[in-house]
């Protein structure tokens, strides 16, 4: 017998292996960003089907929010030529998105029990264990995207 | 409660996608962003085989910020190559380039 949960996972599973395909089968860049970016979708609500809210909430808020609309500004400022959604469709959907967030964190973040944290919970120890060179390898890696931002803005610098 | 093989099955194939992306695509920026899809699939994986495992596991959350780390890092480089491609106008297409070739 399926249950609420499996048909939502089974419809969540086919939004993200068919954003997945449009990803490589698309022609513009744009169109393979927004492919990504709702698999990132896709995932965060895969994480909170299995429970994770937490890891939900940084999976939407890191890649959805962050990166993605980074990503998405950096090429279509290079393709500025064309648009894609206008700017009324675009002020709707951000403001029926951040009731839906409000919403959310109302209903699921806010009313979880201090011990429902999952993940969170076991995160501060890790830290003082020798998962910091985990850390360190992160940094580092930051580090190289800094740089990386330095080269392109001194790059950029002269060519123009 | 989601069986946690389908999510395993989900996350690879989210992989096997993305492997046959990088195998055929020969476009710079979808190479790309189909490893960053790899990454994503990573982390389904690990979430659901810290969910099999009952015990507190602080390794899996350590192991997942690294996984997020090196794909924010790698959209970051992936934009400074596209801007700096862009500006040379190089062809995005991996097959053309050069530089590495032997």
């Amino acid at each position: 017998m399926l249950g609420v949960y499996d048909i939502a996972f089974a419809a969540v599973s086919v939004l993200m292996i068919v954003s997945s395909l449009f990803i490589f089968f698309s022609r513009r860049l744009v169109h393979a960003i927004l492919a990504l970016t709702t698999a990132f979708i896709g995932s965060a609500l895969v994480f909170l089907l299995l429970g994770q809210v937490f890891v939900a909430m940084l999976q939407l808020l890191i890649f959805v929010g962050g990166l993605s609309t980074y990503l998405m500004v950096a090429i279509a400022y290079e393709e500025k030529q064309r648009r894609y959604v206008s700017y009324r469709t675009f002020f709707v959907v951000a403001i029926v998105l951040v009731f839906c967030l409000y919403a959310f964190t109302y209903r699921v973040v806010g009313q979880e029990s201090p011990n429902g944290y999952g993940m969170v919970s076991a995160f501060g120890p890790a830290l003082q264990g020798y998962y910091f060179i985990l850390f360190a390898v992160v940094v580092l890696l930051f580090a190289a995207a800094v740089g990386s931002v330095l080269f392109l803005k001194k790059f950029t610098k002269v060519v123009t | 409660m989601i069986v946690l093989a389908y999510v395993f099955a989900l996350a690879v194939a989210l992989i096997g996608v993305a492997m046959a992306g990088l195998a055929t695509d020969r476009h710079f920026i979808v190479i790309m962003l189909g490893i960053e899809l790899i990454l994503l699939a990573s982390t389904i994986a690990l979430v659901a085989f810290f969910e099999s495992n009952n015990a507190v596991n602080p390794g899996a959350m350590v192991l997942l910020i690294s996984i997020w780390a090196v794909a924010a890092v790698e959209i970051i480089t992936l934009i400074t190559f596209y801007v700096y491609m862009k500006f040379r106008r190089i062809d995005f297409d991996v097959s053309k380039l050069s530089k590495m070739r032997w």
